[in-house]
Order: structure tokens, then sequence, then C-alpha cells
């Protein structure tokens, strides 16, 4: 077995010890690289050498464009103050950094005049107009801090917090290995770093920082978090708040019946954004959104805003209220007017989900324009601009940025900057001897001890400057062929690929010891395969070559259990890698798809589905979830893989993948389903085959469509223990068949919830793994009061308990069932027993509950109280009518208002009469 | 620099290496050879059932009570039947309605006892109808967020009239409220007592012959791979994600320190007076991939010749594993082997019964299994045919003592080259899962048949804390015939002295 260069194995034992520094992006690479990959020549392509030493023929092919950043028209607004001291002394600004030092040979004062020149030179050609802002925010900080170390920037740059778990030394080298940031809070105004995140392959092309597809919300946090330092600058309140485009919204989650419910709640996130959309919900149910700031009247006049939900949402301008579509319901829409002066109206929008769909849209007609959705174009709200650190208002003087360009010429910054300033191109100067020269000058120039005025100085170790040393004397190194493999190693090489994959045994995030950062997403029980990167061994003759070109271009989503992403380097800098993968990972041809029949695809398809081999209970199929964990889609299979692959792989995945939770359907090549296809083996991997052509049309596999599962209830009453919305982690659901439902809540011993007509659906819980809580079905759903249903008070009046998950004291000892099997539950609070029997009688559509609540014991003290509801209350003939709908008569005690409560005093042992209609 | 961290990388690394080398033990494609010992007979469900067999309790003249993860529990009578068909066997709805059934026992008084996932209910039927009109609730300590992932398994009454409760984490990393990643146990007064800390992910509990109490536990955060732990009060069993919970359990004493992640079993055991290591570890992708319910073999003969022995289930591969266990030093350890393989569905629920039927109830909803069925109930019954397998499997001071169902033949069983042997570990750390590691390929020095050709000692050098994987592809009876299943995977906690 070879082993990999700086892998030392001691003899006799599988101790070993591995120099771990992979080559990092974006910077001088150091430490071992894959075998086969030269470090001198790494270091040529790297350092961009060959942008002035011009490589013979044969060598040229083996270099690699490797241009910096881009300046000018299409670069990025950048803090001229921290220009300056960049360009004073960037080495010391960020070790490391691949940019050389030009301008060593002038004299002090030179140099400090040319500094000032280019300054004034660079900031003349940046992009017109001022530079985006950011808000700061504590709490996109925090969010920003979770994104920077889950997505993947820390695969490649220091993490800047440590996980759980992590050993001392794991966490020194992780902090330790990375591509240096430099000193981005003096360097960036918020909204430029922002951009930059969002297409850094545009501003950078070398691609060594490569895209992570952000949203632009993920950009805006990340920039946020990274540029942190900016914000203390901002808390002593001498800068001005100032308007920021968009309206901040926060976000929140729980049950809400009303929006004022809001007032007070605390945001789990929080952001700008410029169109009022839900996008930011990390949920479908159960939460609520804010948006605030400032909306701009074009005009004096009348104007009509719209409001459409599901569930509620009102408007507020200026603090009064302007639409009122408050409530749980299903999408409505809702009117209101009001007179505005030309200008800025505070803006106070907020929406609430429960359950099943949900929808918002906002709209506003004026004077002079017609309904619109309320845009980007009128919201604003106050913030403190993020601002670079050392910031200083910089005006351009003309004379100085002339003299600027007139140095970046003569110093050949253009080599390796392209520049836009829409005047003439700048001559990219001189160019230096040849690389095939270079042989008898490795004391020369660039590599000479003492580097002359001429030559520009990089910022290179000595180990460094040895392994160029080698390479260019040997005379025949560059010139000598390579093989697709070795080309392939050097490609993952300078992307940095192997940060995150490993490739015959080289690489991988175990090898930096930083797989501690990744993570899977959610709760996806998938193991290591979850969380780390696929390897590399064979990809080549894995994927199919579109399918490589596609990810390498595109990034790929086919692993969204998988937190950090696969990150787009640009065509030109990758474009060349699935040929190259091909020539490496193919040694003879792939064998032929097989030849399948018309009736393939359909058996394909039963051995993919619920029937068959159920593949389907841990594979999605395009938007369908699988029936468990969410492993790759079914539907992209055969757009990615090459069968011969395919075929290799199903019998024994975990000789492909170690550590798969894949298990095979054909162990030792035998087919464990006998049924479909005679047990074929073959047969059956070709039908599958044959089925995933179809892609994400082919016919949907049995098993993944959820359909609801109401539960009937027909002669007698059924019992429904699980999670139900609204009745907590032990609910018991009943239903009657009068049409009448319970749920009674054994947490905290209350009746929860009644309604009407159908009871629950149960293919929530009935599929997949059964996640999460189901809600009541049918109509006139009423919420009884959360918390304890008996107290003891010392006044009548006195507040009542707070709710608890489990209310203390209490005690469930279960039901019986009558002889209608109707439940009647038991259980005991503070040594009073409770006997709680529902009955309901319905005459035609009207329902009522009757429910006896017998007492036995004694309460320890005081006078012991049921709430029977909480609401607005009004008494009427016989009893009580509360929150408009529901009436409430009790027999054998007589009830108090109480504020918003309806109490009833109990006596023990007793028996109390409530009857519910409803 | 952490020498040991960087080894377990550099395991990683070779593993990656070698792809393809490691030969696959898998006995697959076994069960047509498998049946002419054990004969596995499908019960018909009827239409409308869906008997997601979360446990099984046999009662009365040969009876089945079936719990479902839907929630109901089923009497099945005929079940015992050698050509079981819908005319003949019964299926009466006892209760409906429960919360995912994973625990159901009787002390044969009328009582049946079903653990739910929020509570252990006692329930009759007082009117003879068959259905259960009282509903108790026996013990519910322990809390409940809502997570699908806070499973509560619950055992058979042990000798102390006990009925033990394991708990799942809430999801598979975190203990979001009281005692979820713990085992209670529950006196006859129905009060829950929090008694071993560190479960993680159970698959099913019981006893074995001698009356103590183990629990499986599925590869994930601390568990490098499946594992048979045993269930002792007051005892640590790897996963400290509940440990939190000590502050409510005075019984317990003072919370230990949490083990060191990306460390070893062995090593964290010597440390910590609490740690009781697993018993038996089931190779991740060799023995199976999800560990489940448990069933000792004491029909005194009736299920075949592997009295006294474990029996596990596989929920993903849809198989039935073996184990064999022994004390060395008061710790428990042992080997397990493949059984049978070929259920219907993802094998969870196991009954064996007096008659020497053990039943294996099967779903595969929300884990995919080999099966492909989404649920089923079998019964697997001896053919009366003795399979030539491994019986028992010992630890000696030197290496390993063999026993065998039918006689070796001498010259092979004498002959070191008819075996092969290898050890390994696991990463025992917080994140999920772990490759073998620290892998070694110990030298067999010798193997030393007996007169009878029933006992082979085997001569090697052992690791403590290490699975010992012994292929025998070169053993053979005395009338020719290779093992039916020539591995044995023997986790070696602590070596004998003697």
């Amino acid at each position: 077995m070879q082993l990999p260069r700086g892998l030392l194995a001691l003899a006799g034992s599988s101790l070993v010890l591995v120099a771990a520094h992979v080559t990092a992006a974006g910077f001088i690479p150091t430490g071992p690289l894959p075998p086969g990959v030269d470090e001198g020549e790494m270091l040529l392509n790297e350092l961009n050498c060959v942008a002035c030493h011009q490589p013979g023929p044969e060598a040229g092919s083996r270099f690699a464009p490797r241009p910096g950043p881009v300046l000018g028209h299409g670069g990025l607004r950048l803090e001229s103050t921290w220009m300056g001291s960049w360009l004073g002394d960037h080495a010391r600004a960020k070790p490391g950094t691949p940019m050389p030092d030009v301008m060593h040979g002038l004299d002090p004062g030179a140099r400090l005049g040319a500094v000032e020149d280019l300054t004034h030179f660079l900031a003349s050609v940046q992009p017109p107009g001022p530079p985006g802002f950011l808000g700061a925010d504590k709490a996109r900080v925090e969010i920003g801090k979770e994104r920077y170390h889950a997505l993947g920037c820390v695969a490649c740059h220091a993490p800047m917090e440590r996980p759980d778990g992590v050993p001392d030394d794991v966490w020194k080298k992780a902090k330790e290995n990375g591509a240096p940031l430099g000193k981005l809070a003096e360097k960036y105004p918020g909204g430029e770093l922002v951009r930059f995140l969002l297409n850094p392959v545009k501003h950078r092309p070398g691609g060594r920082m490569p895209s992570q597809n952000l949203t632009d919300t993920e950009a805006i946090v990340i920039a946020t978090y990274l540029l942190a330092g900016q914000v203390p600058g901002l808390t002593d309140g001498k800068l001005p708040l100032r308007t920021i485009p968009g309206v901040r919204w926060d976000y929140f989650e729980g049950h809400f019946g009303k929006t004022a419910e809001l007032d007070g709640a605390k945001p789990m996130a929080s952001g700008e954004t410029g169109d009022l959309v839900t996008t930011m919900a990390k949920r479908g149910e159960q939460f609520a959104l804010k948006f605030t700031g400032v909306i701009t009247a074009p005009t004096e006049g009348d104007y009509t805003f719209w409001l459409t939900s599901d569930d509620g949402s009102t408007l507020d301008l200026d603090g009064a209220r302007v639409v009122d579509n408050d409530g749980e319901h299903a999408p409505q829409e809702k009117t209101g007017k009001v007179k505005l002066k030309a200008g800025p109206h505070s803006f106070d929008l907020r929406f609430f989900q429960n359950g099943a769909g949900f929808e918002l849209k906002a709209g506003w007609s004026g004077p002079g324009f017609t309904r619109q959705p309320i845009g980007a174009a009128a919201l604003e709200h106050y913030g403190q601009p993020m601002v670079p650190l050392g910031h200083q208002e910089f005006a351009v003087e003309a004379v100085k940025a002339a003299s600027g360009r007139a140095w970046f010429e003569k110093l050949n910054c253009a080599a390796c900057h392209a520049l836009d300033d829409g005047l003439a191109p700048v001559a990219t100067g001189r160019k230096a001897q040849p690389l095939a020269t270079l042989a008898q000058r490795t004391a020369n120039g660039c590599l000479a001890d003492t580097v002359p005025a001429a030559s520009p100085r990089y910022d290179l170790t000595d180990t460094q400057r040895a392994a160029l040393r080698q390479t260019l004397s040997a005379a025949d190194q560059l010139s000598r062929p390579i093989t697709p493999a070795q080309e392939v190693s050097r490609s993952l090489a300078r992307f940095n690929c192997y940060c995150c994959h490993a490739r015959d045994g080289f690489g991988g995030p175990a090898l930096t010891g930083k797989d501690a950062w990744f993570k899977v997403v959610g709760e996806a029980d998938l193991g290591e395969e979850g969380k780390l990167p696929p390897h590399l061994n064979g990809v080549g003759a894995k994927l199919r070559s579109k399918w490589l070109s596609t990810l390498l271009n595109e990034g790929s989503k086919v692993r969204p259990y998988m937190a950090v992403r696969m990150p787009v380097f640009g065509a030109a800098n990758v474009g060349h890698l699935p040929a190259l993968l091909a020539a490496a990972d193919r040694k003879t041809p792939l064998p032929p798809e097989p030849v399948v029949t018309g009736r393939d695809p359909k058996f394909g398809r039963k051995l993919v589905g619920r029937d068959g081999l159920s593949c389907v209970a841990c594979h999605t199929f395009s938007t369908l979830g699988s029936m468990g964990i969410p492993a790759l889609g079914l539907d992209h299979m055969y757009e990615r893989l090459e069968w011969d692959w395919f075929r290799r792989y199903l019998p024994d995945p975990a000789a492909l993948r170690p550590g798969t939770r894949m298990p095979s359907f054909w162990p030792e090549g035998h087919a464990v389903n006998t049924e479909i296809l005679d047990g074929g083996t073959d047969a059956q991997i070709q039908a599958i085959w044959a089925w995933m052509a179809g892609g994400a049309k082919a016919d949907i596999p049995a098993g993944l469509v959820r359909a609801r599962q109401e539960i009937l209830v027909e002669k007698e009453p059924v019992i429904y223990r699980n999670f139900i919305d609204g009745a907590g982690s032990r609910a018991i659901g009943v239903g009657y068949p009068e049409r009448a439902n319970i749920a009674f809540d054994a947490n905290q011993m209350r009746l929860a919830m009644i309604w009407q007509g159908s009871f629950i659906d149960r293919s929530r819980h009935s599929t997949d793994r059964g996640v999460g809580y189901e809600p009541p079905l049918g109509d006139h759903l009423v919420r009884l009061p959360e918390g304890q249903p008996f107290a003891v008070l010392p006044a009548p009046d006195a507040p009542w308990p707070a709710a608890q998950t489990r209310s203390p004291g209490y005690k469930f000892l279960g039901y019986d069932l009558d002889g209608s099997r109707r439940p009647a539950f038991r259980y005991e609070f503070e040594g009073t027993a409770v006997t709680d029997r529902i009955v309901p009688k319905a005459v035609d559509v009207d329902i009522t509950l009757v429910r006896t609540l017998t007492f036995s014991g004694v309460p320890a003290t005081g006078t012991l109280w049921f709430r029977a509801a909480t609401g607005d209350i009004q008494v009427e003939k016989d009893g009580f009518l509360v929150g408009g709908s529901v009436h409430y008569r009790f027999r054998g005690a007589k009830a108090v208002i109480v504020g918003r409560e309806l109490r009833v005093p109990i006596r023990a042992p007793g028996e109390l009469v409530e009857e519910i209609n409803w | 620099m952490n020498i040991s961290f960087y080894a377990h990388l550099m395991n990683r690394t070779l593993l990656g290496l070698g792809l393809g080398l490691g030969i696959a033990v898998q006995a697959a494609g076994k069960a047509e050879e498998e049946s002419e010992y054990y004969r596995i007979i499908t019960l018909p469900i009827p239409e409308g059932v869906v008997l997601e067999a979360g446990a099984i309790q046999h009662f009365g003249a040969q009876r089945l009570a079936v719990s479902t993860r839907l929630g109901d529990i089923w009497f099945i009578d005929g079940a015992f039947q050698d050509t079981p068909t819908a005319a003949n066997v019964k299926f009466t709805r006892y209760a409906q309605g429960l919360h995912e059934v994973l625990g159901i026992t009787t002390k044969g008084d009328g009582w049946f006892y079903a653990t739910q996932r929020g509570e252990i209910t006692r329930l009759r039927d007082t009117d003879g109808d068959d259905r259960a009109d009282v509903f108790q609730t026996y013990s519910d300590g322990w809390g409940i967020t809502g997570d699908y992932h806070e499973y509560a398994f619950g055992s058979k009454f042990d000798r102390d009239g006990n009925i033990w409760v394991v708990l799942c984490l809430t999801g598979s990393f975190t203990s979001e409220t009281e005692f979820r990643g713990w085992g209670m146990k529950v006196g006859p007064d129905g009060k829950a007592v929090p008694s071993v800390s560190g479960i993680r992910s159970p698959g099913g509990i019981a006893t074995n012959h001698l009356g103590d109490l183990f629990y499986t536990d599925n590869q994930g955060p601390w568990n490098g791979t499946c594992w048979l732990k045993p269930l002792k009060p007051g005892t640590f069993v790897g996963n400290p994600s509940g440990n939190k919970w000590y502050s409510l359990a005075a019984n317990m004493g003072p919370r230990p320190a949490d083990p060191l992640s990306n460390s070893r079993i062995q090593t964290e055991w010597k440390k910590m007076k609490e740690f009781v290591p697993p018993a038996v570890g089931f190779p991740y992708n060799k023995m199976g991939q999800s560990a489940s319910g448990i069933q000792n073999d004491g029909t005194g003969g009736r299920f075949g010749p592997f009295q006294n022995q474990l029996f596990v289930g596989d929920q993903t591969w849809s198989t039935v594993m073996r184990v064999c266990l022994e004390q060395v030093d008061g710790v428990y350890q042992g080997a397990c082997f493949p059984f049978r393989e070929g259920f219907a569905s993802g094998c969870l629920s196991l009954e064996m019964c007096p008659d020497g039927s053990l039943f294996v109830g099967g779903t595969d909803r929300g884990w995919g299994a080999r099966g492909g069925k989404p649920f089923a109930l079998q019964r697997l019954i001896w053919t009366g045919r003795r399979p030539f397998e491994i019986l028992e499997m010992h630890v000696k001071p030197d290496g390993f003592e063999l026993t065998f169902t039918d006689p070796v033949e001498s010259t092979s069983a004498a002959d070191p080259a008819s075996y092969q042997l290898e050890d390994y570990t696991y990463l025992y750390r917080a994140d999920y899962g772990s490759p073998e590691v620290d892998k070694g390929h110990p030298v067999i020095h010798g193997a030393e048949v007996s007169a009878d050709g029933k006992t082979v000692r085997l001569k090697t050098d052992l690791v403590s804390g290490h699975i010992h994987e012994l292929k025998l592809p070169g053993v053979r009876s005395r009338d020719g015939r290779p093992l039916l299943h020539p591995v044995g995977y023997y986790t070696v906690n602590v070596i004998p002295s003697k």
C-alpha cells in the first residue's frame, strides 16, 4: 500500500503520525500535497509566476491562469483607508498572501507617495455611487455565525467557534488551519462584502474563493458576522441613524391567535428584506413575522391597503390600525383606507400562521397608482450602518489618481489584476525571463536571498523557496508529461477540494481535524455520510461527465441533508475537470447501458416502492420526501450516475462507500426479494435503472404520497392517543358518533379542545416516522384554558397559577370505557380524585357536551376552583356566553366571572355538571 | 499532538485506501439453507389490519397479544398452527387508540401491561368480550416532548416483578425532558425509578436465562455500532446525553464526569466506576444495521440446540441473530453469530413461546428493511434437524474455546489455517457511528481439538476492548459439512486471568 506524502506509518502498529496541513485556498499553499503533485510547481502556479515568466509550449499546458482580484468598475468599493494600509504593507495585513511586494525597492518617502497615488487611482476607478450599506444587528451576527460555520466556509477558513466535545488539540489546529480572512472590518463596507459573497468568482476570477450559492439573506448575515468588529464604534451614538432600504423583519415561533400577541415576544431571528415575503420562516406552522420600518407616501392623498393572509395579519401605519385581517382563518382579503401626507410613515405589518397552508400578500394603491404589491422601493427602516473601522471620508484628487495610474502600469500590477476604468487598457508591462531559462537563475530575481529592487518580493518561507528552486533547476521537470490522474490531483489541490473530499486516500475533512464542524441538517440519521462530503475515488467513472459539469458549474443540491454546500468555482477554472476525471478514472471504456424492455420501468417502480424493496423508505423522489430520512433523490440518479457504477454499487454499497447506511438488497449477489422478476439480481437492478431513466417524470413509486387517513367514527367512540396539536404530547383524542370530538391533555389534566364534524387525520403518525403534532380535523374548534383546570386559591379573584408542561400536583389515572365505550377520565389533584365523564348530546347539528365531574376526597386547604373558560364572557339566560359562540351552563355550583375567566367553586366530595353548547 | 487521535484519522484513511480489499462476511443468500433447520411460517393478516408489531406476548392457551405502532392491541388465536390460513387464524381487537405500544406483558391474571410512549397502561377486559374497557395509568414517570424519536420500549416482568422501560433520546443527540436516555425501573407500585443512564436508541429489551436484563442500542452518537448492553441499576451504559437527569435521581448518586469523545469504550470504562461496557457488539454492515428485539431460548430444547442463548432481531437486515454470553470477572461479554435471514419485514419484536415458537414481528415504516413488506408477523420453528454451527464461544486467557453442535473433523479443525482472525474496535465519540479502528490480525498459534470433536481451543493473542471477528472457512464436520454460518464476533471486555 502506498502511503501519501506526509503520512508516516510506524512499523508494526496502526499508530500513525499525520502532519496535517492541507493546501488552503487563497494564499500560498503550505504543507503536504497529494502524491504526484510537486510543491514547487504548485507554487509556480499559485503565485502566478507564469504571468511574467513565459512558459514554453510544453510547460504552458501545465499551468492555469491564477488572476488576482478584479479592480475598477467591475470591482468592489473598498475602504480607502484600508487600501492605503494594504498597499503599504500587505504581507503584514494578511500573512501568506500571494500578492508580492512590488514596491520594496522604493525608498520610504517614494513608497509613501506611490501608495497614496495608487490609493487615489484605485478609489477613482471604483464603481460609481456610494458603497452598499448594511445595518448592524446582533441577531444577524448570531445567525451569521451559525451559517459561517455550517455552510462550508470553515472548510477553507479557520473556524471561530468550537463545537461541544472538540478536544483542545483539534481546536487549536483547526483555528490555525485556514486561509486568512485579512482585516475584513477595515476593508469592507458591509454591502460590498455582501456583493462579494454573492459572487466571489466575479471579483476574484481565480476561483480560489468559490461561490457558496448563498441567498441574499445568507450573504447579509455572514457579512454582518464577519464585520461584527465594526459594530462597537457604532454604539457610542456618535454616528447618526440613517435610513436603510427595506424593512426589518422579526421571526417568531409559537402558537399565536392575534397579532397583538407579538408585543413583547422574543424573535428567534431578525433581518432586513426589501419585499414582504415569508421565506424567512423556518417551518410551515406555528410561526409569526413582524415587518417594521417606514413607508414613504409619494404624494398626499387617499391610499388603500390590502392584506390577504392565512392565518391572521394586521397593518398599522403611524401607530393606527389600517387593515385588520386578524385571527385564525383560511386565506381572506381585507382592505383599509387611510389619508396620508407625502413622506415617511411608520410601518408595522404582522402576520402569523398556525396550521395547514399559509399565505401573505400585501398591496396598496394611491394617488396616481393602481393596486400593486408593497415593494422594496417604498420601504425603509432606520438602522446603524456598519462602517469600516478607521473609516475616513476620502476625496479623490485627479492629479494623484493620474500618477497612481502610472504607478499601476510601472509596477506591472496588470499582470495579475484585470482593470476596467473606461480608459485605454493598462499595458501589462515588461515580461521577465522565460520560465525555461530560470534553471540557471534560481538564486536570482524573485528567488534571490535578497530580492533585487526590480523584482517582486514574495512572502516565501525557506522551504517554499527551496521547493521552487528545485523544481526550476530540474531541467526536464516541467516538460515531463503528466498523467490525467496527476492532473486531477493538482487541480483538486489548487482549489482545495481536499479540504472536503478525500480521493485515493488523501484529504477529506478528517485530515485537517475539521470534520467536527461538518453538520447534518436537522435530524437526518445518516451518520458521517450525512455530513461529510463524499469521497472522490473513481468519481470520474461514477458520475456522468455532463452531471459533473453541472455540479461544478452550478453547485449541487442532491444532498439536502448535508449542511456544507458544493461550491461553484467557475467554468474557467474547473471546466476542464469532467474530461480530466473521466480520463483518469475510466481505465477501460465503460460497458454499455443495458438494453431495457418496455416493461422494465414498471418492475423498477415496483421494486423501488413500498411494496418492493422500499427504497423510498429513505430516498426522496422529486419534491416528495421519503418515508424516513432524506437520502439522495431517486429522480436524479439516472442523470447523475454511470450505469457501470450503479450496477456495482447496489449489490454491495458498503464496498464503494464504507460506513454507508444503505443496506444491500442483493447480499452476495442474491436478491432478497425473490418474487419480482423471479429474484433475478441483474434483472432487478436493470429494472430499477430503467425506471430511474424517467427522472422526475418517472411514475411515482408507491408509498411516497401521503394521503389523508381520516379516522372515521361510526357506531362507537374512537380513541386516539398521540401528539395532538393543542393538546400536548400525552393527548387523548376522542371522536364520538354524535360528530363531536374532544382532546384531553393528560400532561396538564385538562379538557384541551372540543370540535365538531370530522375527528382527526392520522396520516402524519401512520406514515414515515410519525413526526409532529397533528391538529384536529372538522370545524368549530374551541380551545379551552391552558394549564391546570383546578386550583386552590386564596381569594376568588386571585391570579390563576401559570401553565406548566405537566400540571404540578396532578396525577393521571387512566380511563374506563362505559357500555357505549365512552371514556371517563380519572385523575387526582392533591388528594382529590376526579372522574371526568363526557357525554355528547346531539340534536340535529346542535351539539352539547354534558360533562360530569365527580370529586371525592377533600382539598388540602381553602376553596377549590375550576376554571371553565377564558375569553370575552357575557352572562346569558341560565349561563354564560364565551367568545360569542360557546354557551356554558353549570349544575351543582354557581360560576363567577373573574376578569376574562369563568370560574366555578368546587365542593369535594361532590359533583359538578358542565354543559358546553357550541 | 494527540497521537492517538491522529491514529484514528489514519485508520480512516487506511480504510479509504483499503476499498474492496475486505471480504464481505455476510451470511447472505442463506435463507434456503437455513430453512432446512429453522422454518419461517407467515401468519395471514386480515385485510385492513396494520400489524406493525411493536411487541408480542403469548398468554392463555396458545394465544398471542400483539401491540402495534399504530396503537392497537390484537388478540390472535390460531397463530401456532402449522398451516395458518385466513380461515383458521382469528384476530380480535382488544384495544385501540394507544400511543405506539412497544412493550406488552401479562402475569396471566387478566391484566395486560402495555408500554406506550407516554406511560405504561394496565388494561383489562371486565365483561368478557375480549375488548379492554379499563385503562389504568400504571406509570408515567418520564417526560415526552413530542419528538418522534422519543420511543419507549417496555420489558416483560423481571424476577422482582419490575417492568423496565428504556427511553430513547429526544432526537438522535439530546435529552430535552426528564429521563430521555434512561432506563426506568417500574416497581409493583408503579413508581418509575431512574436506574440506568447512558441510553441512546433502544430496539428491544429482555432478560437472559439468569434473569439479568439486556437491551439493544443502535449505532449513532457514542455508539460506533449496534450493541447488546446490560441494564443494571445504578450504572451508566455509554451515552452521556441524558446525564443531566442525575440531578433528579438521588438514588443514582452524583452525576459522573462525562466520558471523553473520540476515545475508546475500554479507556473510558476504566475511568468511570458507573460505566458498564456493552456486552456484545453487532458489527455494522456485517451482522446487521439496527439491532432490535431480544428473546432468550428457555424452552428446554424445543427451539433446537441453542438453549439459554439470546436471539436478537435486526430491523434493517430482516434477520434474527444469535448471542452467546458469559461473565468474566463479573463483566458480561460474548459472541454473536448470524442465525436466520429472510424475514418478510424489518424485524422489531421477538417473542419466544414455551413450545419453541419464536414469533417475529416486523415493520419497515420510517426505517427501510430488506424484507420489503410494510409489516409482518412470522413464526420461526426448529425443524428438528440440527445445523452444524458454533454452539458456544468462550474467552480464555490465551484464546478462545469453541464448542460445536456436531463433532468437527479433527484434521481441518486442528489446522490454524482453517481460521482467520481479525480484531478491531470503534471510536467512542459524540459523533454518529464510527468506522472500525485499531485493526489487528492476531496470529492463531494453535488449534486443539478435543477427543469428542465437540470442542476446539484456539490459541491466540487477545486484545481487550476489541471485537474479535473469527472466520472458520476450513472447519468441517465429521461428515464433511462446512459450518452453516462460519463466522462469529466476540467482544472481549475482559481477558480472564485463568
